[in-house]
């Protein structure tokens, strides 16, 4: 299974005179999942946007299956690649199913008129995260959650072979989050799908992806496997943490148990446990 | 998504279409009703009000008497004709702004382009070329449409440019779109000023809004650009549905979400000019049409933007009918809708406040 690669060579992305990324260069195999992990404004987004072209790089190409993605339309990089970013927000009175529709629009003619197929693949978004049954409920009045999923099943519909998620599992409760998760890692094994994913939860990192990206102020410190990068020394050096890590046999995949904050990088009132 | 759940398409869920969606049909098929019985009513009063068998017949072709002929097909019609597609076009107009700045209060009066389409159309009547302007029956050329257009789009672009560093504030974009709107009135009655001749205060008149003598020439500058207008805005409702998302998730589906925007803009401000042109300043057809086509059909713009069409034009018409049913005076239409939209408005800011 290969479908089309990602990569970035020289990145430089930031917003005005502020750069947030300095000079990064990455390969996403196609079919494989990557989390890119790090402490807050380390640019785990801002990366994620730039793949994806919502940010336009200040230096540096971001390149589709080998070719320059501003050399592409935005249609034609929709129908390979599906970004959904952080916290989007909802227009009042649509309805789930109307909103996951919208997925489909990298493929309608210009009559937005959606084919049998396009109906197959919003059905199958709905049902694949578990929302058929609110499919006519309004998105508005659907839990923090619940409206989760549902952007997910718009990205889903799109039927792109690269997937980049910003934080999918924010807002959502355990189990729902291993839902989601299960999901991407179902469809990266029976579909081939690509999928690069910022999270904040190390654990599911190091479960879910074949490969992690731990950034630091705009840089990749550590690329590769779970085993290879939580260590406690990643832990102490990009999240200022003092964890304990342990092996998880079922899972196969390292533990990290935050035990708490360095003394040096914060004085210790009342703060034993920052996540 | 459970590892029990299928890829399998679920039949269970076809045919429970959403509350919006069913009540859609239901919709257009009363609010057409409630239209063409407002038109009706429309064309019986007045001065000298005609029996509804007398103005049918007359409609129909074959009037009871002259007179009846005189007042229904050349006076009363095409004023009421005029007043449902101009009611139309501004709701419409509405929609459209409301869903490009994706905030539920940019009216074409409260983003300031009402107030651009009037003071760029004062400016070409009153140093323009004379052609614009039949100073004897209140007249614009159908090309002063451009001219207003081009105001009505300059003004809402320069308040979304000085609104634009706190998006997501509806309220920051109407302030400034009031303040622009003032300082535009104020300069169109410096130039009614400084033009002060005997068309001062016809222009005045046209400024007030009102469908008072708007006769068939008035239907023929609107029809040809609604005729346009409306299908292209309407086409528009997928781009108007992604930009509802906003710009990062229309962005990432394939839209070039600022040439939606500005062509969703041009498209809204156009249709403004349109009506504008013809019946004045009419103001908050263009809130309240819209939010009552959301309150009855839902959020998918496919069927919010002919809702609000059609509620536009009955919000017109019934603040027309209203004006001359229940006072004795010509009361100008522009003061009724002003009155309906300043309670609206109130209600919309009292909610926003309480969300």
């Amino acid at each position: 299974m290969s479908g089309p690669h990602l990569s970035a060579g020289s990145l430089k992305v930031g917003y005005d005179r502020r750069a947030v990324i300095g000079d990064l260069s990455l390969t996403i195999e196609a079919s494989t999942v990557t989390a890119v992990v790090g402490p807050n404004g380390c640019g785990k987004s801002t990366l994620l946007r730039a793949l994806a072209r919502l940010l336009k790089p200040q230096a540096g190409t971001v390149y589709l299956d080998g070719e320059a993605i501003t050399n592409l339309s935005t249609r034609a990089v929709a129908r390979l690649l599906a970004i959904l970013p952080q916290g989007p927000s909802v227009p009042e009175g649509i309805t789930v199913r109307e909103l996951v529709e919208q997925g489909r629009y990298p493929h309608v003619g210009p009559l937005n008129m959606l084919t049998r197929q396009d109906h197959a693949s919003i059905t199958r978004a709905l049902a694949l995260t578990d929302l058929s049954d609110f499919a006519h409920r309004t998105v508005d009045a659907l839990s923090g959650g619940e409206r989760q999923r549902v952007w997910i099943a718009m990205t889903l519909a799109q039927s792109a072979s690269i997937m980049l998620l910003d934080e999918p599992t924010s807002f959502l409760d355990v189990r729902h989050q291993m839902e989601i998760l299960e999901l991407v890692s179902r469809l990266n094994r029976e579909e081939g799908l690509t999928v690069v994913m910022a999270l904040h939860d190390l654990n599911h990192a190091s479960r879910f992806a074949h490969r992690i990206l731990a950034m630091k102020d705009g840089a990749i410190v550590a690329d590769g496997r779970g085993h290879d990068v939580i260590s406690e020394e990643l832990l102490a050096s990009v999240f200022g943490v003092r964890a304990k890590i342990v092996h998880d046999d079922e899972a196969g995949s390292p533990i990290c148990i935050p035990l708490g904050v360095f003394d040096a990088d914060r004085p210790q009132v009342g703060r034993t446990t920052t996540p | 998504m459970t590892a029990t759940s299928t890829l399998a398409m679920d039949p269970t869920i076809k045919d429970r279409r959403p509350l919006g969606a069913r009540r859609f049909g239901l919709t257009l098929v009363a609010g057409l009703l409630l239209l063409v019985l407002l038109v009706a009513w429309s064309v019986m009063i007045g001065t000298g009000d005609i029996s509804l068998g007398d103005a049918v017949r007359a409609l129909l072709g074959r009037p009871s008497s002259r007179l009846d002929h005189t007042i229904v097909i050349r006076l009363r019609l095409p004023r009421a004709l005029v007043g449902v597609v101009a009611g139309g076009c501004l709701a419409l107009a509405g929609a459209l702004s409301q869903a490009a700045t994706r905030n539920a209060l940019a009216s074409p009066d409260l983003t300031g382009v009402s107030a651009g389409v009037v003071f760029l159309t004062v400016v070409a009547v009153g140093f323009g070329p004379s052609w614009i302007y039949h100073p004897d029956d209140l007249l614009l050329s159908p090309w002063s449409v451009l001219v207003g257009a081009l105001g009505g789009a300059g003004a809402g672009a320069l308040v979304l440019k000085l609104a634009s560093q706190r998006k997501g504030d509806p309220v920051r974009l109407v302030l400034t779109g009031v303040i622009v709107g003032l300082l535009l009135a104020t300069a169109t009655s410096f130039v009614l000023m400084v033009w002060g001749s005997s068309a001062t205060l016809e222009a005045s008149f046209w400024f007030i809004g009102s469908l008072n003598a708007r006769v068939w020439p008035h239907w023929n500058v609107l029809w040809p650009w609604a005729a346009v207008l409306v299908p292209v805005a309407l086409a528009g409702a997928g781009w108007a549905n992604l930009l509802q998302l906003g710009d990062d998730v229309a962005v990432s589906l394939g839209a070039d979400a600022r040439r939606a925007r500005a062509g969703l803009f041009v498209v809204s401000a156009t249709l403004t000019a349109g009506a504008l042109v013809v019946v004045g300043s009419i103001g908050f057809i263009g809130l309240i049409g819209p939010h009552i086509a959301r309150r009855l059909v839902g959020g998918d713009l496919r069927r919010v933007l002919p809702a609000s069409l059609l509620a536009g034009a009955i919000l017109l018409s019934a603040a027309d009918v209203g004006a001359r049913a229940f006072t004795t005076r010509a009361l100008p239409t522009g003061t009724v809708t002003a009155l309906l939209g300043a309670g609206f408005f109130l209600i919309l800011l009292v909610r926003q406040r309480s969300r």
